[in-house]
């Protein structure tokens, strides 16, 4: 069902002139400052380049005749707030990128994405046959073969899984999520299910991968 | 999914039915898959996703909030204010007391917020904009931010006075609108702030 637009909103995306445009404005940010403020200041310690990025993301709102806001008139499948603060955050995300090359929080997960890809394979893998583990001390050609064959085999299997059980291992071994962050994320009750599932989902990883390993003649 | 077109990201309007709970389960589907595959849609969804939950069901953001910065910030920006108040013209600040001790509010009694006194919302002067506003506790720093009708800061500086006048040099349109807010430093390390004010000068 479509929500219907905040009075602000409407004033801001009908005026006809600069005057009225200008006020609407106005009256739109007295409305929504603290929201997108909120949203510049989310998860940074850097207090200047929150209110660079605020500056930032109040341009790009009214760039083009507010050609943004005016998308979310004809959308509106979610809440404004919701949408406003998606928008906000894309656009302060946006202008990390292009000043930094990534954000601040990618650039400290990098190593622990690495770890917990290693941690996704080490699960699946290790009650299938242990003989064929590769040992990454041996860096032998056939440990490399060996390693290369189950990474294949993994992400084969995790293409078949369905869409929200794939997004759960993304956000844990990719991502490095919590599993109470997971479960708000993905509208389970408790992180307790986020485990059930996870356990689930790697149980019917590793019968794909031996499945794949002993093929039924 | 309705993804823009000219993109093979996941569109605002998709994104934000997905964190409601808006989508029906095909949609929600799509979202996911892309999700599950794209590096980048996800940590921007993850990402707002923790700015909304923050704000709770209500997304109201609260009035004041403790400080998160880091302190090294602050300690930079009083350093640099130093070099600010030693450089304001004590002309101005003699001028600010002729037009009365209600410009000065002084010796308020600690709180949660800062209170404001001028100026007011529709009756700036132009060629005389006074920021006041009531101290918080003896010997707190305050760091003023003036910006216009879009963001961009005009002005910053930084003071342990409870006033300050914009400076001459920098230049304020009649009919437009600004925004003004006053964080301060207290003395536990957190800070607690008016709030973003408006103003418009008249034409």
């Amino acid at each position: 069902m479509a929500d219907h637009l905040p009075p602000e909103l409407v004033r801001l995306l009908d005026a006809g002139d600069d005057h009225a445009r200008e006020r609407a404005w106005t009256e739109f940010l007295a409305a929504y400052h603290r929201l997108v403020l909120h949203a510049c200041r989310s998860r940074t310690h850097d207090y200047d380049g929150a209110m660079d990025a605020y500056a930032y993301v109040l341009e790009r709102l009214r760039e083009g005749n507010c050609r943004r806001l005016r998308a979310y008139a004809v959308d509106r499948r979610s809440a404004f707030t919701t949408w406003l603060v998606v928008v906000a955050k894309r656009l302060c995300i946006d202008l990390a990128r292009q000043r930094f090359g990534r954000t601040e929080k990618g650039a400290a997960d990098l190593g622990d994405r690495d770890l917990s890809r290693q941690r996704l394979v080490e699960l699946t893998a290790e009650e299938i046959d242990l003989g064929t583990i590769p040992d990454p001390s041996e860096q032998t050609p056939e440990t490399q073969f060996d390693a290369a064959s189950l990474h294949e085999a993994l992400h084969h299997a995790i293409s078949r899984l369905d869409p929200q059980d794939r997004l759960l291992l993304a956000l844990r071994f990719e991502d490095g999520l919590t599993a109470e962050r997971i479960a708000s994320i993905l509208r389970l009750p408790t992180p307790f299910h986020v485990y059930r599932r996870l356990t689930r989902i790697l149980g019917l990883l590793r019968e794909r991968l031996d499945r794949q390993d002993n093929p039924v003649v | 999914m309705n993804s823009d077109s000219s993109s093979p990201h996941l569109s605002n309007g998709d994104l934000a039915a997905f964190l409601d709970g808006r989508l029906d389960a095909p949609a929600r589907s799509a979202v996911e898959a892309h999700l599950a595959d794209c590096a980048r849609c996800r940590e921007e969804m993850v990402e707002t996703q923790m700015a909304l939950s923050e704000l709770g069901p209500s997304r109201r953001v609260p009035l004041a909030r403790p400080n998160t910065f880091r302190r090294a910030t602050w300690i930079a920006g009083v350093a640099a204010a130093i070099l600010v108040i030693a450089m304001v013209p004590r002309l101005r600040q003699s001028s600010l007391a002729g037009r009365g001790d209600e410009a000065r509010v002084r010796g308020g009694s600690a709180s949660s917020s800062i209170i404001v006194v001028s100026p007011h919302a529709d009756a700036a002067d132009a060629g005389h904009l006074v920021f006041t506003w009531r101290s918080l506790e003896p010997d707190a720093t305050y760091r003023l931010v003036v910006t216009d009708s879009v963001g961009a800061p005009v002005f910053r500086t930084t003071t342990r006075d409870t006033a300050v006048v914009l400076p001459a040099a920098i230049p304020v349109a009649r009919g437009r609108s600004y925004f003004w807010y006053v964080d301060a430093l207290r003395r536990g390390g957190h800070s607690v702030s008016t709030g973003v004010q408006s103003f418009s000068v008249p034409r």
